[in-house]
């Protein structure tokens, strides 16, 4: 698994200047055009660039996975198939993770240049920039774990086709499922409104985090049946 | 000494077209064994059933003596995989990495891996370590990929096409290093090409491939040295079909070449007849297209 890992982290290397680059540029836009909101408009851009990380990184190592027959040429080297998908699995989370953790730090740090828009640097604005930028990145890892086990079946550009339908499709259910007329979003909302209670935060954070935790060991599970069964 | 590859009966349906029919061949200790036929006449894919790439539907493939195959316990295909060094026909690395990058990519895998062997392979290979992989030429990315298989003490090389677009220059480098690699006797080479001149000059069996069979299986002095093609009329070669076994003929406008078994007996019988050497080429070529009797 440790080999599989090394492995995987010399593509992810060369992956970190392009990725960071549009994150960085899409969190100065996103800033910038929603810090007169407020310190909720404050962690748009960090909110961007965690949800973003994790569905680029594993459309980017899918796609090495299917240049010039990496793949084939993988599997030939000693690593068990199980060690594959293991290691994959893991470097998503872990570059999602630093990245997640990059542009909260970069918003935190950026809060001063904003005081003079209302923004106080308080632990309050603080800690809603952190739960907001942790729980997009674990809602967009969810949303690849489900992914996942289409790109080892089918490969990189016939999952990528499907993913975009299945992304389509999870959006639709979340937009009803957060309709004013749906109880579960009422709920929410009553929850984690306008002025959250911090602590109700982060056990809704902690919440999604044991589902993505849980959907990680399902997809990867799937992942390793389907990968073993093919042929490369 | 213990056989390093070993197929038997291996057959796997790939297709409505295709498959792969009872395959057996063996490749020992200290041989360079080529592996010939058409294109699409099954060597990748009797490559891959070899490196347990994909799912038999019968046959078994046995690794430096021990059961392997795709449904091989993790440890067994690990331990037995760190012993194959791997040359496909395209540069199979991430195009955005650097040459130097490739060995943290590689490396890690093999507990056996040598970053002095792999950097002494760069330089005498004359590979730049900032080159990315997608500006590297088809030779360089062949010697690229030996540097890997040569770096983590292997004791079986896997060729699969390697040798294809290469400049006669660059396959002439490639032979003598497998020549090298195999000439203290105990590793090996399976070397799948269609450019049988390769070959001619390290091969010590070949085999033959077609439409998913074995066709020929011959230790190469077999082709080379004993084959020959007799150059007929009509009437030469009808004659010679009939008193030799085993010859093939290819008609051609005015002349029939006839493939014999044994130069040295058939022209001692007809001495009128004249009988060339055979090459590989020749060889594969009546095997595959020639009549018999």
């Amino acid at each position: 698994m440790k080999r599989a890992f090394m492995s995987e982290l010399a593509i992810v290397r060369t992956l970190v200047p392009s990725i960071a680059g549009v994150g960085l540029f899409i969190f100065v836009v996103l800033t910038l055009a929603n810090a007169s909101d407020g310190d909720s408009g404050m962690s748009a851009g960090a909110c961007a660039v965690s949800a973003m990380s994790p569905i680029m990184v594993m459309s980017s190592l899918a796609g090495f996975d299917n240049q010039n027959g990496w793949e084939r040429y993988r599997a030939t080297l000693p690593i068990s198939r199980k060690d594959i998908i293991c290691a994959r699995y893991l470097s998503i989370i872990v570059f999602s993770a630093v990245m997640a953790c990059a542009a909260a730090l970069l918003s935190i740090v950026s809060i001063p240049l904003f005081n003079s828009a209302g923004i106080p640097s308080t632990g309050q604005t603080v800690f809603e920039i952190t739960i907001a930028s942790t729980a997009s990145m674990l809602i967009s890892l969810m949303m690849v774990f489900l992914a996942q086990p289409l790109f080892f079946r089918f490969g990189h550009m016939e999952a990528l086709r499907l993913s975009v339908g299945l992304f389509a499709l999870l959006g639709c259910l979340a937009m009803a499922a957060l309709s004013s007329s749906n109880p579960i979003s009422n709920w929410l909302m009553s929850i984690a409104g306008a002025n959250p209670d911090p602590a109700v935060l982060g056990c809704l954070c902690a919440g999604i985090a044991v589902l993505a935790l849980a959907l990680c060991a399902i997809s990867c599970t799937v992942s390793t049946k389907v990968y073993r069964a093919r042929d490369l | 000494m213990q056989t390093l590859l070993e197929l038997k009966g291996v057959s796997r349906r790939v297709s409505d077209r295709f498959s792969l029919r009872d395959v057996t061949l063996a490749v020992e200790p200290g041989q360079i064994v080529g592996f010939v036929g058409a294109n699409g006449a099954g060597k990748t894919t009797t490559i891959r059933a070899a490196l347990g790439l994909i799912k038999l539907d019968a046959g078994e493939v046995h690794l430096f003596g021990q059961c392997y195959g795709a449904d091989a316990p993790d440890e067994t295909q690990r331990h037995l995989r760190s012993r194959i060094g791997l040359v496909l026909d395209t540069c199979p690395f991430p195009s955005t990495l650097k040459v130097g990058q490739v060995e943290r990519l590689v490396g890690p895998a093999y507990p056996t891996w040598s970053c002095e062997t792999f950097a002494g392979f760069i330089d005498r290979f004359g590979l730049n370590p900032k080159t990315k992989v997608k500006d590297l030429s088809r030779g360089m990315g062949m010697k690229l990929q030996l540097a890997c298989a040569l770096s983590h003490n292997a004791k079986l090389l896997v060729l699969d096409e390697a040798t294809a677009g290469l400049d006669p220059m660059a396959r002439e480098e490639l032979l003598d290093e497998l020549l090298a690699f195999v000439s203290d006797g105990q590793r090996s080479v399976l070397l799948s090409s269609h450019i049988t001149s390769d070959l001619d000059r390290a091969a010590d069996r070949v085999i033959c491939i077609d439409n998913g069979s074995i066709v020929f299986d011959l230790p190469r002095e077999d082709i080379t040295d004993r084959a020959g093609i007799a150059h007929c009329t009509q009437a030469q070669a009808s004659e010679l079909m009939a008193c030799v076994e085993g010859a093939r003929a290819a008609h051609h406008a005015y002349s029939v070449d006839v493939l014999v078994p044994n130069r040295r007996d058939t022209l001692e019988a007809f001495p009128e007849i004249p009988c060339d050497r055979a090459t590989i080429d020749d060889y594969l070529r009546l095997m595959l297209k020639g009549a018999s009797k």
